[in-house]
């Protein structure tokens, strides 16, 4: 008794693919990871766009703060110069160089100071007249710098009204310089000079490095349109003031465009963006925040959907390997067990008990085969045994019959021997009797032994055609095969026949047709036995007219025919004609002698030799007899032993 | 066919006949003593063998089936000796006996004559075989009775 269980068996080699569990295993995984995965993907992608469109609302509201922050810083210093511009004299009179100048540049001197003092966004403030020169200042110190080699200048001086200049390193303060202009214009409005206004950037950098909103990577900077400077520090260490940056948003901004995009910025991190350009300051302002931080929600999401998705698969994976071994591992016990059970072990049987699937049902459904089985084998057995002893009593039956038929030929033999010999004498006797070598007798003791002679010669062929017949129907005969030729044999039978036409005066015609080959092959002696029978019955059954014996080729059969112009063969006697002791009728027999076993013997010689006789008859005109023989022209073709089949 | 044999057909000729019957053994004595052969009988090999120590016959005559020894032991010993071996031995058989004729010249006889041993018979089976044999063919132009 084999229990189902965990062995696994080692005889079944099975390639993985092809097996149960595996095919359990893969289609739960599938089919739970699937939707699984799919939902997650789904789940992504939308969050993702979420996630992006919130970062994006976020980034452009801090855009729109602080562009409007910095124009109102902006503004209010413009308002300032605007204000220095409308109210003093004293900077007009100090560059129109008139009566009074040197008053006028100590007033202008002093109102700088004061303004600069009071406004906590200007650092200091400058005049300079068309040559660039600083005629007067918050600070006494700059008086007589020149600026006139510097673009900006010029370009101040083009600007209609106030204008920012792109922001400079000051080296000798360390820092970012940023100076706003306002030209100043005379009575019919041509320039006198420029008002300028050296800006604490501080502010600017308070608004610029408000990271509220920004997480821990996101920063605003300010891009200045020039030189793509940067006006305010960055969030990152080591990315200094004075150097210019580019990056896909601030090119885009600087163009003059409003945008929002996902790109590397300036230190070629990954970063999602929102720009806008600021025209009074001709810079651009990028609000960005590190792509890996804004979408850390995602990778979150991510991260939890991957580890769902490993739970389920594993799940599916214990499920599918449970199902598969409640399955598998039966079925791989019910092989092993089959095989053992084709080994020859039959009295092996599974442990079904407990197993309520259809695996149980095969189970027991194996089971009553194996019991039907060995029922089967146990039937086969018994008949084998039945079929042996059967087999052994037919042996001793056919002993028993060869033991009869060994009796039989040597009581044959001995009958022979023992009713021949006085026959033998007898002949021999009255033979040397009837050629006178024992003197001459009178007339009727001669008559007296003639019939003792003919008597015993008719008795002596009677018994030696029993003892053919016997033979042949025993399967005693054996076929020989030599060489022989057809017109020897017929010049043969002829000799040997002759003298029963030359006692009744009849014709004998011998026609062998040239057709027939010169050379055959067949038992001459038993040929002739067949030939010399045929040509004795003929002669034996006519009284007038002649016996033709014809040999011709008949396709692959030798014809041999005998015909007579006898008495005939009535047609009711033509299908009994070569039954044992068999004559036309009884009174014919003894008027016509012969022991009537002639034709029988006849019958089963040609038949040995796997030939056809027939006859054909007309009352009172004759009969025809026609053997056919295969026409055997070597000395092994067709050659085949009949003599069994045609025995009793 | 009846062959018209000279009275003096055997004239000369030195006839062994080993025949166990006697009846049968006198008929074939009587017919060639009366065509005129010289004739030794025995009715068994052993005596056969025998006598062929004072006599050497031109031909044997030797039924099959007898007591002591048969035809086929006889036929056999005639061989072993080289000077039987040389002489011409002819079985008797009967007629239904086919097998014997070709087991007869198969275990070395010379021919075979078939029984029964009527004068006709005999005699004429005996010129047809005794021709056939060419040591003899000097001797049988007597065999014919002459015209």
């Amino acid at each position: 008794m084999t229990v189902i269980s965990g062995e696994t068996a080692s005889s079944v080699s099975l390639p993985f693919w092809r097996r149960i569990s595996f095919n359990l295993i893969s289609t739960a995984i599938l089919l739970s990871a699937i939707p699984v995965i799919l939902v997650i993907l789904v789940a992504t992608a939308l969050t993702e766009r979420q996630v992006q469109a919130q970062v994006y609302n976020q980034l452009d509201a801090l855009v729109q703060q602080k562009t409007r922050r910095l124009e109102e810083w902006l503004g209010a210093t413009q308002s300032t110069l605007k204000i220095i511009d409308e109210n003093s004299l004293s900077l007009r009179r100090t560059l129109l160089e008139d009566e009074g100048q040197g008053v006028a540049v100590g007033l202008a001197n002093d109102y700088m100071r004061n303004v600069a003092e009071d406004d906590p966004n200007i650092l200091a403030l400058f005049l300079y007249d068309l040559d660039g020169r600083v005629i007067a200042a918050s600070d006494l110190s700059y008086i007589g710098r020149t600026v006139a080699r510097q673009p900006y200048f010029q370009a101040s001086l083009e600007a209609d009204d106030l204008y920012v200049q792109p922001p400079f390193y000051d080296l000798t303060e360390n820092s970012l310089a940023l100076v706003i202009t306002d030209t100043i214009e005379g009575d019919f409005g041509a320039p006198l000079g420029i008002l300028a206004a050296l800006m604490d950037t501080t502010t600017l950098a308070t608004i610029m490095q408000d990271y509220i909103g920004l997480g821990e990577t996101g920063e605003t900077i300010l891009i200045n349109g020039e030189n793509n400077y940067m006006l305010t520090p960055s969030r990152t260490p080591n990315y200094p003031l004075n150097r210019a940056y580019l990056s896909e948003g601030i090119a885009d901004a600087l163009a003059g465009n409003q945008g929002r995009d996902i790109y590397n910025d300036y230190r070629d991190v990954p970063v999602i963006a929102s720009y806008n350009y600021i025209p009074a300051l001709n810079s651009a302002i990028v609000a960005k925040i590190d792509l890996v931080e804004a979408f850390a929600v995602i990778r979150e999401i991510r991260v939890s959907a991957g580890i769902i998705t490993a739970f389920t698969i594993v799940l599916a994976a214990g499920f599918g390997l449970f199902n598969a071994l409640r399955i598998s591992r039966p079925l791989t016990t019910l092989t092993e067990i089959s095989s053992k059970m084709a080994k020859g072990d039959l009295s092996q049987r599974v442990q079904v008990s407990g197993i309520t699937n259809e695996v149980g049902l095969l189970g027991e459904t194996f089971n009553s085969m194996a019991d039907s089985l060995v029922s089967t084998l146990d039937n086969l057995d018994k008949r084998a045994l039945e079929a042996q002893e059967a087999n052994k009593q037919l042996k001793i039956a056919n002993a028993k019959t060869r033991e009869a038929t060994r009796l039989k030929s040597e009581f044959l033999a001995n009958m022979s021997h023992e009713l021949r010999t006085p026959l033998n004498a007898i002949l021999g006797f009255s033979g040397i009797m009837l050629e006178g070598f024992a003197g001459e007798m009178d007339e009727e003791a001669r008559h007296m032994t003639s019939r003792v002679y003919e008597n015993s010669q008719g008795l002596l062929s009677l018994i030696n055609d029993i003892l053919d017949i016997a033979k042949i129907e025993s399967g005693r005969i054996d076929l020989v095969r030599q060489p022989m030729s057809p017109v020897e044999l017929a010049a043969q039978w002829k000799s040997r026949t002759a003298v029963l036409a030359e006692q009744k005066g009849l014709g004998f015609e011998v026609n062998v047709d040239e057709s027939l080959p010169p050379t055959l092959y067949g038992d001459p002696e038993r040929l002739s036995q067949i030939g010399i029978n045929l040509l004795s019955n003929a002669f034996k059954f006519t009284d007038t007219g002649k016996v033709t014996l014809t040999m011709q080729k008949k396709g692959l059969f030798w014809q041999i025919s005998v015909a007579d112009t006898g008495i005939g063969i009535p047609p009711h006697a033509l299908h009994y004609i070569f039954d044992e002791f068999r004559q036309v009728d009884g009174t014919s027999m003894r008027s016509y002698g012969g022991t009537g076993l002639g034709l029988a013997i006849t019958r089963k010689l040609v038949l040995m030799m796997n030939g056809t006789i027939k006859v054909e008859s007309v009352i009172g005109k004759g009969a025809v007899f026609t053997v056919m023989l295969p026409l055997q022209n070597d000395a092994y073709e067709g050659m085949t032993e009949k003599a069994e089949e045609i025995g009793v | 066919m009846m062959m018209n044999i000279a009275k003096t057909a055997f004239v000369g000729w030195k006839v062994l006949v080993v025949e166990d019957e006697p009846d049968n053994l006198d008929v074939a004595f009587r017919i060639l003593r009366h065509y005129g052969a010289e004739i030794v009988t025995a009715t068994n090999g052993k005596e056969g063998l025998d006598s062929l120590k004072t006599f050497t016959p031109d031909f044997i005559i030797s039924d099959l089936s007898m007591p002591v020894m048969d035809g086929w032991g006889f036929c056999y010993e005639l061989q072993q000796d080289r000077s039987t071996a040389q002489i011409p031995i002819f079985a008797l058989t009967a007629h239904a006996m086919l097998g014997d004729r070709e087991r007869a010249i198969a275990a070395g006889f010379t021919n075979y004559l078939t029984k029964p041993l009527t004068p006709a018979n005999f005699a004429q089976q005996l010129v047809v075989i005794l021709t056939a044999i060419p040591a003899f063919q000097d001797r049988v132009d007597n065999f014919m009775a002459k015209a």
